[in-house]
């Protein structure tokens, strides 16, 4: 057995150890170095018109690069995620059927990949534990190379690792709390700025503007900003008062 | 629900009918439909593990045969030993009688419903129920990738044999489940399964030649 075998069934031995699942990330990101990776993600696959925002179990994709990806939702035209729609099994980026990789927008959403430092990767796809259909993908600023005996180890730190995320994440539901900023931009959407007027207001991009709107919007499970009010206002995001001094800036 | 009825070379004479049935529509799908195995001139799929030692478990609907397992002593020849020894470079191939093979875990096309609540579930409860009950160890066998999900989603312990490679086409892998009271009951809970599903008619054959088994109720 290879030193690199020894490591990920060492990494198996403790994946239930951690004391939370930003150290399990921690460690197997460490793990997955090794094959040339430096940047996961955990997610649900969006059906239909639904946003893949609300489907992330963990994430530490480049934020700058996610942001993007969910405000020009480009799971859409990205022809990695497509591709396992169709056949649930691994694949690395590289390898995606090349009739994919040549359909609208794919070739785009590549090449920014690549400018965030994800120029290829490996996508390990799952059944999550309400059988939705997911992904364990990890990326990395280079050519990515696997033996089948490496692209076996890989499968099987995914399996593992992802259903230790979900059975924490049950166990501890996570309620998603608006941040300070989300909270600023959502009161100034409900006093009827834009996310340009916001974003000059802010002193930030627009792109930035967007990228929280969406956040916003997977937190509260809101189908659109006024519905995110609403369901804001309801589990105690934000106050009618808030609301009505933002109203006010209006006039 | 289903139940879980234990059949062994005692009992099997109480079960012809449901066990005959089974292996033909196993037969039906994986040699006729899929032709996954050579198709076997008396329509049933039988293999060198189908032993006088072997236990299996046939989940019951109805009167309908839904689902099973079969499961034998590792220190008996099993299909991990006999097709995939090459698998268990982790842990070395397992060959004790409380570390079991499980194999024949299959469930109707029409019966196969979507989630942890579905017949595969109240099945894997089942096979910790018997496993607990008879003092196994670990149970586990070669299987594909996806199961291992399952199997961890249930809240079990499973080690890795060795690592995933790619047999017919399917990521599979070799893994034993740690068997204990606490893999039973979070199994239940996961897969809404209320209580025992077991059902033993008949004679029974104890897994474990020399041990004593836990079974409720027999304590003589």
């Amino acid at each position: 057995m290879s030193g690199h075998d020894a490591a990920v069934f060492e990494f198996i031995e403790r994946v239930e150890t951690h004391a939370s699942i930003d150290t399990l990330l921690d460690d197997l990101l460490e793990v997955v170095s090794g094959f040339g990776f430096q940047h996961m993600i955990y997610t649900g696959l969006p059906a239909g018109d639904a946003s893949i925002a609300t489907l992330v179990k963990t994430n530490r994709f480049p934020e700058d690069w996610w942001s993007r990806y969910v405000e020009g939702d480009y799971a859409r035209s990205d022809a990695v995620c497509q591709q396992v729609f169709d056949k649930i099994e691994p694949f690395v980026w590289s390898e995606v059927d090349a009739e994919r990789a040549a359909m609208d927008g794919a070739a785009r959403v590549a090449g920014e990949a690549a400018e965030h430092g994800l120029a290829d990767g490996y996508v390990v796809p799952l059944f999550s534990r309400d059988e939705w259909l997911s992904v364990m993908s990890f990326g990395g600023p280079d050519k990515i190379l696997l033996s089948p005996r490496e692209r076996g180890a890989v499968n099987l730190m995914a399996v593992y690792a992802s259903s230790t995320i979900e059975r924490r994440q049950s166990r501890h539901p996570r309620r998603a709390r608006l941040t300070g900023r989300e909270r600023e931009v959502l009161l100034w959407t409900a006093a009827g700025k834009s996310c340009w007027d916001i974003s000059v207001i802010l002193n930030v991009s627009e792109q930035t503007i967007r990228f929280h709107t969406a956040q916003i919007r997977a937190k509260l499970n809101a189908s659109n900003i006024t519905h995110a009010v609403v369901r804001a206002i309801q589990q105690g995001e934000i106050t009618l008062g808030q609301l009505a001094d933002s109203l006010g800036d209006m006039g | 629900m289903i139940e879980a009825h234990v059949v062994t070379i005692r009992n099997k004479h109480l079960y012809e009918r449901e066990f005959e049935e089974f292996l033909r529509r196993r037969h039906e799908y994986y040699a006729v439909t899929n032709r996954w195995v050579p198709i076997s001139d008396d329509g049933l799929e039988l293999d060198p593990f189908d032993t006088p030692q072997a236990t299996y478990m046939l989940g019951i609907m109805g009167d309908r045969v839904v689902t099973s397992a079969r499961l034998m002593p590792t220190s008996l020849p099993n299909l991990v030993s006999e097709e995939f020894p090459h698998m268990c470079e982790n842990i070395g191939l397992p060959q004790r009688e409380d570390w079991a093979d499980w194999t024949r875990t299959y469930v109707l096309p029409e019966y196969r419903g979507v989630g942890s609540t579905g017949i595969l579930g109240q099945m894997f409860c089942a096979v910790m129920e018997y496993c607990v009950e008879e003092g196994i160890s670990h149970v586990g066998g070669v299987l594909q990738q996806y199961l291992l999900k399952r199997w961890l989603d249930m809240g079990w312990n499973v080690i890795p044999a060795g690592l995933p490679r790619i047999l017919s086409g399917d990521w599979c892998l070799v893994a034993y489940i740690e068997v204990n009271e606490m893999a039973l009951e979070s199994g239940r809970a996961h897969a809404s399964v209320p209580g025992p599903l077991l059902v033993r008619r008949g004679e029974q054959l104890p897994f474990i030649e020399s041990a004593p088994r836990r079974l409720a109720g027999a304590a003589l």
